[in-house]
């Protein structure tokens, strides 16, 4: 059974829980999330995503953003690997009010699922290591538009 | 990436110390050495000096300078490196507490130089 949520309220949720996360965990809260994408990746998969082909960047790329586009996260996501950094662009961000919201209490988007889902994914597939180094409103973009940037190791 | 195997190495020769790492504090493991699931510990040990260093804050006991738990079969030491890292040590009950403190706070000195 599939049931739509409105995303304000998951937002909301969110909020509280990224925010207590930080309280307690401060910088080091992206190690939560570094914790949680394997478990994440794993829940994904029992919905029929599986990431078990992903074994270059472009189906990487292909993968990440075919599954983010179809469960609402984003409009759109593009990947590309530039030297030892991987780009990726994402259009119309399902949780860029939520960013800003947290980012206006000074807490830093260290829940970003993309980045989450990127680095956990690179680690596991491309057997690289994997270190989220930049992630902010595309440069010119429309609001909800974010380029994030993992360094593969 | 800095190497760091150096200051590891001294930490590791230490009497009772078996493994000791750096790092992020994202989780992402800088260096590490001796036997152990370094990924899991340090995503573990980063996420426990950001708990303490707010246990801290709340307590306005100011900043951390190093965390040691002591547990049936020995002990673990984390203390920060800068803003943007930790060194974690684990070390067996045999180890000498006194000493192992003594070189980690030597070796934190060459940290933050390098780092």
């Amino acid at each position: 059974m599939t049931r739509s949520v409105d995303t304000r309220a998951v937002q909301g949720v969110l909020y509280g829980v990224y925010k207590a996360l930080y309280n307690i965990a401060g910088a080091s809260a992206p190690a939560v999330m570094r914790q949680a994408a394997p478990d994440i990746l794993a829940e994904l998969s029992k919905l029929g995503v599986s990431f078990e082909c992903v074994d270059d960047v472009d189906k990487l790329s292909s993968k990440i953003g075919e599954t983010m586009e179809k469960t609402g996260m984003c409009d759109k996501m593009e990947m590309k690997l530039e030297g030892d950094r991987l780009k990726a662009d994402i259009t119309n961000c399902a949780f860029f009010d939520l960013t800003m919201h947290l980012k206006e209490d000074g807490i830093p988007p260290f829940g970003c699922p993309f980045a989450a889902l990127t680095i956990a994914i690179a680690e596991k597939n491309l057997g690289k290591k994997a270190r989220l180094v930049n992630l902010e409103p595309t440069p010119g973009g429309k609001p909800g538009d974010t380029r994030l940037e993992v360094q593969l190791f | 990436m800095f190497n760091t195997d150096g200051v590891l190495k001294n930490l590791n020769d230490v009497p009772g110390v078996h493994q000791s790492l750096i790092v992020g504090r994202d989780g992402f493991v800088i260096n590490s050495m001796g036997d152990m699931e370094a990924d899991s510990v340090g995503a573990v040990i980063s996420t426990a000096i950001g708990a303490i260093e707010a246990m801290g804050r709340d307590c306005k006991q100011g900043v951390l300078f190093e965390v040691m738990a002591e547990y049936k079969g020995g002990v673990v030491i984390a203390a920060p490196i800068g803003q943007d890292a930790v060194l974690g040590i684990v070390a067996d009950d045999s180890a000498n507490l006194g000493g192992v403190r003594f070189v980690v706070k030597k070796s934190m000195k060459e940290l933050e130089k390098v780092m």
